[in-house]
């Protein structure tokens, strides 16, 4: 009877192109099920199609299939799919007739959810390898091979089969081929077993081919090759011995160091792979940490290295980390301006620590930190030696803090920076439309007293929102110089809702010159509403003066010769007349 | 993943029409099928068939569309919707040998109902029976596939593998070339230039990694700077590859190693000044924005030995990242062989690897060196060697299933030689293997180009997977 003949590379590559089509349909159609019937039947047809001869393997490369190591499918359509399949650590499929349409079904859903990798793996279960034959089989790559996490004594039992000889009633009689042959060297055991593995039933030939596949590339060592596979005494011992003598000798022993692995270098190659997948920028920054204590040109090295390492966008255990060494060196260096080169790089990293990211991770342990404690002033001499940079992350900062201390602290900073730098930043936020900041700037620029905050704040008394215009007046009386008090005395003859009663206080606590006449003029104005008037009548009584005492003393003239008083008037009487009895004391 | 990486998607838009057309014409020719040609529905599909024509002939003056390996393409697009969707109509182009139809303005009705006809009901021998389409349907063209097999020979394939990583190298000594200039001209590299190259290289390397092997240690030297950092870079994801790295840290792995040696470029050829190349080199790339840390590791700690030897020797605690050994692993064999200055003869493969064996443990990491020399074989190509049976041969392939068996051409006789790959049995009572090599007699870089060779070889059963 005619074998039926191997299918064409062609029709191999229009099923994987087919599949790979269907995998990226599947993200399209995934509640269309009509569609996706459809499509898997169409798929059922073209496998239909290379199926007779028997199974069929395609390897999985990162980006594109082979059969037989050639390229197949076409490579725009199939590039999703075998990126997926190689992603998730496999390195073949196999189909085998009779398969059904709800296979592809099931392997495509589990393929294009949008699950973990370890949760899609194990859905996949059903379709990896295990020793049996299954219509589609998923052929891990070694290093993720469940076989090897099976018991020696497992495996060993599954290949003793190997060994009964013809004469014994087994079927393969390795055991007599093996003896008949002799091998100097492992590679020619490891390339006999697969070559004689290609005649045996599809699950053994799998675990042999895996087995020296795993031996050969160090993923089990050489002596639990020979421990699981069952081998006889005389094939086994040569090749024992040539392991034990010391590599170097011969070249013979060189081969055997190259060929063999033992339990530390499998051990040692599982702590290499991890080691290069675990890279990240804590350890580059321990190397720009190692280079920054050299001199030289390994110093400036280091410099760069931490510089790149600042930038933002790093996950937060990085940036914590490349903050506080950028915070060591800056302490160390800031001073340093003689070398140009150095110049450039301390002010490149005085710019990256004032980044808004960098200032939230100085400020974020101050929330629990009281004001005297050292840790507080350590972070405020920071803050300090930044200067005016650090402003603007600084009045971000405040704006966003819902806390009551929280903001009390950061404006206590703000305005230490602003007495040591100046306050230009501090007038620009004048125009900030958010109130509450204005307000807190309006009263750092008065904590700071400088006079050429004082034409600014004057401004602000005319804000509409009151909270800013006392605040305005408090900065005002704190800042005290004269601009300040003739902004603050005019305010009082101004038709403006601020608290007028502590402008007076403070105008008569400093005894200002002339206030007397100007108390007598915005009385006589007889302002309103009545408790105004008498807040100026005593103000005026306070200032004291003939000016003062006059003008007191007609009011009470003035209006004891009327009958017909309201209670008002009345109490008005009364306290002018209380007014007059006390200066005279 | 998600279809959005589709770098075709954005394309799709602009052949809208033409895609719809596929839909039409699949509709019509199954309504041709259900209904028959004399019935109203068919008409109905005919006709609109037909407007869309127009409406594509509006902005092109004609329209084509073919099939490859189980797609519908549309000008270089492959069609992966509509290739599911109109299975039918593909399977039929695909029986027929309709490689590539085309339509020209002017179709009529008639042509068409023909058209359909010719797709449901194929002539006996449609091969023949379509040329003479062809003129009796002056408005459609119809392309036949030739009747080639996917890859002729297995000679064949072979060759083209070859040329193939041919291609690559050549492509990347390009682009390397370009990229040292603008690097050491602009301080600058761009990433994004070499993804799609380092995506191709690390799936054909995966997938060919001896033909790469023997076209490293063949391929003639011609700026040494460059090729020493591509083969460099070949080395090293071979390792990685080797070690199951995902994609993203070979790609890193494999830019590291591109640029490990940049600091060379601002040395003065004095042997006395090489350790400080790697400080200058980690300098110079820290400098350059948005190329990983990891370059500037790897330039500054490829020297470090494995035992803490090496240079620059700052910190005694301090230990190369392991990345950087084997960048530090690949940089040596690479520039033992193909370096070529007054102090340093380009030295054979074969005679390099012993020395490497010397080093393990010692300036290098022992797995390391255990999973790289695979690559190469004991007798790496171009070793000429003895064969037991007296014939000399040249070793060509490596045979990374089996490092004393690579493939081999026999020198003796030119004309009859044939690759022979060592690792075939034979019935041979006592000895399994056919042939194996006795002795190497000569080790050096032969300088043939190494494709002449390939046309007399036909390569023996392999030990096959």
């Amino acid at each position: 009877m005619d074998q039926p003949s191997a299918p064409s590379k062609i029709a191999i590559s229009r099923f994987i192109s087919t599949l790979a089509g269907a995998f990226q349909a599947f993200y399209l159609y995934q509640r269309d099920n009509k569609m996706i019937d459809e499509i898997t039947q169409n798929l059922l047809k073209r496998f239909q199609a290379i199926s007779a001869s028997g199974p069929i393997t395609v390897g999985i490369a990162p980006r594109s299939f082979t059969s037989e190591n050639e390229p197949v499918g076409l490579k725009e359509a199939t590039i999703f799919l075998a990126s997926e399949l190689y992603r998730l650590g496999f390195k073949e499929i196999v189909f085998r007739a009779p398969l059904q349409s709800r296979l592809f079904f099931q392997l495509l859903h589990i393929l294009i959810n949008k699950d973990h990798v370890d949760a899609k793996i194990e859905k996949l279960g059903p379709f990896i390898e295990d020793g049996q034959e299954k219509p589609i089989t998923l052929i891990p790559m070694l290093e993720h091979l469940n076989m090897l996490r099976l018991p020696d004594e497992t495996i060993h039992k599954r290949l003793l089969p190997l060994l009964i000889s013809k004469a014994q009633g087994g079927e393969y009689d390795l055991g007599d081929r093996l003896n008949k042959a002799s091998f100097s060297s492992l590679q020619d055991l490891y390339s006999f077993l697969c070559i004689m593995a290609q005649d045996f039933p599809w699950a053994l030939k799998i675990t042999v081919q895996n087995l020296t596949d795993a031996a050969r590339e160090g993923f089990i060592s050489t002596e639990r090759f020979f421990r699981i596979f069952p081998l006889p005494d005389a094939v086994k011992r040569p090749l024992l011995d040539g392991l034990q003598k010391k590599a170097g000798v011969k070249n013979q022993n060189w081969l055997a160091f190259l060929m063999s692995f033992s339990e530390e270098e499998v051990a040692l190659r599982q702590k290499i792979r991890s080691e290069c997948l675990s890279h990240s920028a804590l350890q580059d920054l321990d190397l720009a940490q190692d280079l920054l204590n050299q001199e030289g040109s390994s110093f400036f090295l280091g410099f760069q290295l931490l510089l790149n390492n600042l930038a933002d966008g790093q996950p937060v255990a990085i940036q914590e980390k490349a903050f506080k060494l950028g915070q060591e060196v800056w302490k160390k260096c800031q001073g340093e301006l003689a070398d140009i080169r150095l110049n450039a790089m301390v002010s490149a990293l005085r710019q990256q620590l004032s980044s808004p990211s960098k200032i939230n991770l100085a400020l974020f342990p101050l929330r629990g930190l009281p004001i005297e404690s050292h840790a507080f002033s350590e972070i405020k001499d920071h803050l300090l030696s930044l200067g005016e940079a650090a402003l603007p992350p600084l009045a971000a900062a405040l704006d966003a803090e819902q806390d009551r201390s929280m903001r009390r602290k950061l404006c206590y900073l703000i305005t230490l920076i602003g007495q040591a730098r100046g306050i230009d930043f501090i007038l620009s936020c004048f125009s900030t439309e958010s109130v509450y900041l204005l307000r807190n700037m309006v009263m750092i620029a008065g904590d700071i007293g400088h006079p050429s905050a004082v034409s600014a704040i004057t401004r602000l008394l005319g804000h509409p929102q009151k909270t800013v215009r006392s605040e305005a007046v408090r900065s005002l009386i704190k800042i005290g110089n004269p601009e300040a008090i003739q902004a603050l005395t005019s305010a009082l003859s101004q038709n403006i809702d601020v608290d007028k009663a502590v402008i007076l206080e403070f105008l008569l606590n400093k005894k200002t010159d002339g206030l007397a006449r100007l108390l007598v003029r915005l009385c006589q104005e007889n302002p309103s509403p009545a408790s105004w008037r008498w807040d100026l009548y005593k103000a005026l009584a306070k200032a004291g003066g003939a000016e003062a005492h006059a003008f007191l003393d007609s009011l009470a003239k003035k209006n004891a010769g009327l009958n017909i008083l309201n209670a008002e008037q009345r109490e008005e009487q009364k306290l002018i007349s209380q007014l007059l009895s006390e200066s005279a004391l | 993943m998600s279809l959005n990486d589709n770098p075709h998607n954005s394309q799709m838009a602009s052949i809208e029409l033409e895609r719809r057309f596929l839909g039409a014409l699949h509709t019509f020719v199954k309504s041709c099928v259900l209904y028959g040609f004399k019935h109203p529905a068919t008409d109905q599909y005919c006709h609109q068939l037909l407007t869309l024509l127009q409406d594509i002939f509006k902005k092109r003056i004609e329209f084509a569309f073919g099939q490859i390996n189980g797609m519908f393409i549309i000008e270089d697009q492959p069609l992966i919707e509509e290739s599911l969707r109109y299975y039918e109509l593909l399977r039929k182009l695909e029986e027929l040998n309709i490689a590539r139809m085309t339509f020209l303005a002017g179709v009529t009705a008639e042509e068409l109902m023909k058209l359909s006809g010719l797709l449901i009901d194929p002539p006996p021998k449609s091969k023949d029976a379509l040329p003479a389409a062809h003129e009796a349907w002056p408005h459609i063209r119809m392309a036949i596939q030739e009747e080639t097999d996917f890859v002729a020979t297995e000679i064949e394939a072979r060759r083209t593998r070859i040329k193939r990583v041919q291609e690559i190298y050549e492509e990347w000594q390009k682009l390397t070339e370009e990229a040292f200039t603008k690097l050491l001209e602009e301080q600058s590299f761009s990433l994004s230039q070499m993804t799609l190259p380092m995506d191709v290289l690390i799936d054909e390397l995966d997938r060919d990694p001896a033909i790469f092997a023997t076209h490293v240690a063949q391929a003639p030297v011609s700026s040494f700077p460059v090729q020493h950092a591509i083969h460099t870079m070949i080395f090293s994801i071979h390792v990685g590859q080797k070690l199951g790295l995902d994609s993203s840290t070979l790609k890193s792995l494999g830019v590291s190693a591109l640029l490990h040696d940049v600091g060379r470029f601002f040395l003065p050829s004095d042997i006395d000044l090489m350790p400080i190349h790697c400080q200058d080199g980690a300098s110079f790339l820290a400098g350059v924005a948005g190329l990983p840390t990891m370059v500037v590791r790897a330039a500054l700690e490829h020297h470090m030995d494995y035992d803490g030897g090496g240079y620059p020797q700052w910190a005694s605690h301090h230990k190369p990242h392991i990345l950087s050994q084997i960048i530090g692993l690949a940089d040596f064999i690479s520039w033992g062989t193909i370096s070529d200055r007054a102090y340093h003869r380009p030295v054979a493969l074969h005679r390099l690897i012993r020395s490497v064996l010397k080093r393990a443990g010692t300036q290098f990491n022992p797995v390391l060196v255990k999973l790289l020399i695979p690559l190469f074989g004991w007798y790496p190509p171009g070793t000429q060697v003895r064969l037991e049976n007296g014939e000399e041969a040249l070793a060509l392939e490596p045979n990374l299933r089996n490092i004393l068996r690579p493939g081999v051409v026999p020198l003796t006789s030119s004309k009859e030689s044939q690759w022979r790959w060592l690792a075939s049995i034979a019935d041979t009572p006592g000895s399994p293997f056919a042939h194996s090599i006795q002795t190497v007699i000569k080790s050096e870089r032969i300088g043939t180009d190494f494709l002449n060779l390939v046309p007399d070889i036909k390569p023996q059963t392999k030990e096959q997977k």
